[in-house]
């Protein structure tokens, strides 16, 4: 008889111990091909997100992101203030937890005209961006700054990769505009376009680049969203004491630019990991960007 | 308190219903994963769908290029029916032509929703509403799906089906033989066991199970002990121990048993009181242990001496009560209380010396001496002591008058004894005679008994005892052989041949060997059969029908004849006479005394009418007058027999009237 209690008790503690250690949900977090999403690739490839139980899954552009993740499944998204708020007008209930950078000149405009060219032309200008991402604010900042509103502009709707595709199909005579962003600018400008505005240029525009997540996903996890910032802490200091060899750990999720263009990149925008300056935190709430959840 | 029954079909109920319990809350699960699934699925397509479409349409005239992919989706999808594209209200582009307006009941479409069967099953249309960009101005439209609502219902069916099957059924059949198991080989048993514990008679076989097993067998020798020693003090509370007879109690209660049954059935019994002569002196002067032996040894002649059936019990020191109540009669009791007497007074080896024991028996009849064992007992008691005042070693009845008849007949069942051997028995002859032609036709032979002292003793007082001591056999015999021989000495010396009637009494007719000693004296004295008429009473009719109905047509086929004598006078049906084998009906003496009345004659009448109707002849018995020859005459009676022509006679004047008749015939 007492052998098989103890053998009854050590069954029912065998199975509590089992189901205690059972393994909890990995954290699943889209983003795309951005420079300032690199710590993410870095600590991916590094293994570390793996360790805290993080899952990200790059795509190809702001708008395929944003897709991805309205289509279900995810705890999170990387993305501009625009996509932040298009999700949350959709039903959605995103806050911002970790922020990676502020875009300095990473967003840009392209074209195969000078402004002044386009200030002047009678044609119709063809206007290249993902109309439902941060590619339309930075473009109606650009208008608004050079007051080219009374323009004839010709919108093509594509993402980022396709811009790409088209315009190294074919040679481009026609005064054309490309909204685009780091990577994907590299290549453009090798096709006769040349930057005409951009973050940098334009006090206007500003351009956030952060996690979003789930409200209740970040107050249920909230341990495991303090651990990826660390993370991406982690990543952005090896990349400042070792560029080359965080360049080549993520070069491959960032379009392979060469070395120097990936030191140019990075240079196009500014880290916002440590702690923020009050002007930047003022003009964040301007822009209804809430900052209580940020870790 | 529960039955073991009732406790394991708590058991199981508990069990099933958690198990059940359990199957459904992970059916219901499922069924929401499936819900899920499904949604997310539609989620998916609906994004995947209207991200294409924002991302590719730059003027909403060129809609109908996604024509393709809608078509595409929903034929891909067999949960989808159809996918529709609307702008507010209006339908831009559907799969489904024959969807021209959107129905009421539109689901919007959102991530964050609790999603279960319900959901899916009530909600048929799912809506996303997704902006394109026409230029730079984003336009809201949206996308439409259409479930495919009965695929889905089959879908959820088909989880329903395979619980039952492979859940419920199995479980319920699992739990079914499970219960049987339990109900053969632990419930059947301990409700055998239980039985068991209540009647011991019922044991239960070997038991499977160990444990069951030994307390079988654990209870098995515990009773089978109880039993003995139940039965031992049973036995020993009404046995007396030094005999090994019953003792009083039990005497009592096979006596209460004995008076009740008597009572019914209204036959009386013995009770007999017997005690050992001297006793006291034998116990003085051998000691104890010789007295003891010598009640050992009565006891023991007591039941060589009797029969299985009688009761005999130690009631005192040298005290003993028998019961008997199967006798024939009295003398039949007598000799049984002799035959005990005589083998207690045998000589008796008790203690390495030879004495004489003797015993002494008071006789009470019940219910004349008494209605219970008390009043037997003391009845009985004083004839012991009756028959101690006598000179010991004898019995006594308890009344007088019983004690002189029965006294009487014993001497005269040992008179006939002696009768027989000293051949005191002669044949007296009664004609039979025709009523027309006053001839003799015919011979009764009647027995007389010529005692040295008493003189002629009429059959009538003796017969009755001859039969009750068994002597009716041997001379029943006698007067068969005697009867027969004289019959042929008369043909022989006086050429006189007339049939002889042979009187046969009921015990000597029912004898196994009647027939075949007939038969053989007939044929060793080759004595023509024909000329000998057997003539029976009614009794014999009535007993053994069948047996005696073979011996009468066997007593036919021989050729003899048979008389039924004294009829009208027991309880014979007229079918008797209508199956066996009568050829003479005497009409007995009480039917003549009253042939001059009316009634009387016609009874007479009757009598003879239905004898003739059946071809029997009939001879009047006691005819005394010639008046009542003259009414037999008259209504046919062929003979008769009485004073009239004459009376029983010895055999030399019996042949002296014979000649006188042929004589006069001549």
């Amino acid at each position: 008889m007492l052998k098989i209690k103890l053998i009854l008790i050590a069954t029912f503690f065998l199975l509590s111990s089992c189901s205690s250690q059972q393994p909890s949900t990995p954290i699943k977090l889209t983003t795309n091909s951005w420079i300032g999403y690199s710590p993410l690739f870095y600590a991916n490839e590094k293994g570390w997100l793996k360790k805290a139980n993080i899952k990200i899954f790059p795509l190809v552009s702001l708008g395929e992101n944003m897709m991805t993740f309205k289509m279900g499944g995810f705890d999170g998204l990387t993305g501009t203030q625009f996509e932040y708020q298009k999700v949350n007008s959709q039903n959605h209930n995103l806050v911002p937890a970790i922020m990676f950078n502020r875009s300095n000149g990473g967003d840009m405009v392209l074209s195969n005209r000078s402004v002044k060219a386009l200030e002047t032309t009678k044609e119709t200008v063809d206007v290249y961006l993902e109309s439902y991402s941060v590619n339309t604010l930075v473009f109606n900042a650009f208008v608004k700054s050079h007051n080219l509103s009374h323009k004839h502009f010709n919108f093509i709707n594509k993402d980022q990769l396709k811009i790409v595709t088209l315009i190294k199909q074919k040679t481009i005579q026609k005064p054309t505009i490309v909204v685009t962003y780091i990577p994907y600018n590299l290549e453009i400008v090798k096709h006769g376009f040349n930057v005409i505005d951009s973050t940098k240029d334009n006090p206007n525009i500003m351009v956030l680049d952060a996690l979003y997540v789930d409200k209740n996903v970040l107050n249920q996890r909230h341990q495991d969203f303090v651990t990826l910032k660390k993370l991406v802490n982690k990543a952005i200091n090896n990349l400042n004491e070792n560029p080359k060899e965080y360049y080549e750990v993520v070069k491959s999720y960032i379009e392979n630019p060469s070395y120097e263009d990936f030191n140019k990149s990075l240079k196009a925008i500014k880290w916002l990991n440590d702690e923020l300056s009050d002007e930047l935190l003022q003009k964040m709430n301007e822009i209804n960007f809430q900052t209580r959840k940020l870790i | 308190m529960l039955t073991i029954n009732r406790f394991l079909s708590v058991l199981f109920m508990i069990t099933v219903s958690a198990l059940f319990g359990s199957f459904i809350t992970y059916y219901v699960g499922e069924q929401n994963t499936k819900a899920k699934i499904i949604a997310t699925n539609f989620h998916q397509v609906m994004h995947e769908t209207s991200y294409n479409i924002s991302t590719e349409l730059n003027n909403l005239n060129n809609l109908n290029n996604f024509k393709a992919l809608l078509d595409r989706k929903a034929a891909q999808n067999h949960l989808i029916s159809a996918l529709v594209i609307a702008r507010g209200k209006q339908i831009l582009l559907t799969t489904d032509h024959s969807i021209r307006k959107l129905p009421k009941h539109i689901h919007h479409h959102t991530q964050h929703q609790s999603v279960n069967r319900h959901f899916i099953l009530d909600n048929s249309v799912h809506e996303l509403e997704f902006e394109v960009y026409q230029q730079n101005k984003p336009i809201q439209l949206s996308l439409l799906l259409f479930a495919n609502q009965p695929e889905i219902k089959n879908y959820f069916a088909d989880t329903y089906y395979q619980y039952f099957v492979f859940f419920i059924i199995p479980t319920l059949l699992v739990f079914l033989f499970l219960h049987q198991l339990l109900k053969k080989f632990l419930v059947k048993p301990l409700e055998k066991l239980r039985l068991f514990a209540y009647y011991h008679d019922r044991t239960p076989q070997p038991l499977k199970i160990k444990e069951l097993e030994t307390i079988r067998s654990s209870m098995l020798q515990t009773f089978q002990l109880l039993s003995s020693e139940k039965q031992a003090l049973y036995r020993s509370s009404r046995t007396d121990a030094l005999s090994e007879l019953p003792n009083r109690y039990q005497l009592n209660e096979r006596l209460e048993w004995l008076i009740e049954e008597s009572k019914r059935t209204n036959t009386p019994f013995a009770y007999l009181f017997l005690d050992i002569d001297n006793f006291k002196k034998i116990n003085d002067t051998l000691g104890h242990d010789a007295g003891d032996e010598i009640v050992v040894n009565v006891a023991k002649i007591m039941q060589e001496a009797l029969r299985a059936y009688d009761i005999i019990a130690r009631v005192g020191g040298d005290e003993f009560v028998i019961i008997l109540s199967k006798y024939q009669n009295l003398i039949e009791l007598n000799h049984i209380i002799d035959r005990v007497l005589l083998k207690i007074s045998q000589e008796q080896i008790v203690s390495n010396q030879s004495i004489n024991v003797s015993a002494s028996i008071g006789v009470a009849f019940y219910p004349k001496d008494g209605t219970d064992g008390q009043e037997l007992m003391k009845s009985a008691d004083i004839a012991m002591y009756e028959a101690k005042k006598q000179g010991r070693n004898q019995h006594h009845y308890f009344t007088e008058e019983l004690n002189q008849r029965i006294q009487i007949e014993v001497n005269l069942e040992k008179e006939l004894h002696l009768a027989l051997k000293n051949n005191e028995f002669e044949l007296y002859y009664q004609p039979k005679v025709s009523s027309k032609t006053k001839n003799i036709i015919g011979i009764e032979c009647l027995v007389r008994w010529n005692h040295p002292e008493k003189g002629l003793v009429p059959p009538g007082e003796f017969i009755t005892i001859a039969e009750q001591s068994g002597l009716i056999l041997p001379l029943g015999d006698w007067i068969l052989k005697e009867a027969i021989e004289n019959q042929l000495h008369w043909q022989q010396q006086y050429n006189i041949q007339l049939p002889v009637s042979v009187n046969v009494s009921a015990l000597q007719f029912s004898h196994k060997d009647f027939f075949n000693k007939l038969e053989t004296l007939v044929n060793e004295l080759n004595f023509p059969a024909n000329f000998l008429d057997i003539e029976i009473t009614e009794s014999v009719l009535m007993e053994n029908t069948q047996e005696h109905l073979n011996t009468l047509k066997k007593i036919r086929g021989l050729g003899a004849t048979i008389s039924l004598d004294d009829f009208g006078t027991g309880y014979s049906s007229l079918a008797y006479l209508k199956i066996f084998p009568i050829n003479i009906l005497k009409i007995d003496k009480s039917f003549l005394d009253d042939y001059d009345s009316k009634s009387g004659a016609i009874f007479i009448e009757t009598i003879v009418n239905m004898a003739h109707n059946l071809k029997i002849d009939v001879i009047a018995e006691s005819v005394e007058t010639e008046d009542q020859l003259n009414f037999l005459k008259q209504i046919n009676c062929e003979a008769y027999q009485g004073y009239l022509c004459s009376k029983p006679l010895p055999e030399k004047e019996f042949i002296e009237l014979v000649k006188n008749s042929l004589s006069t015939q001549a």
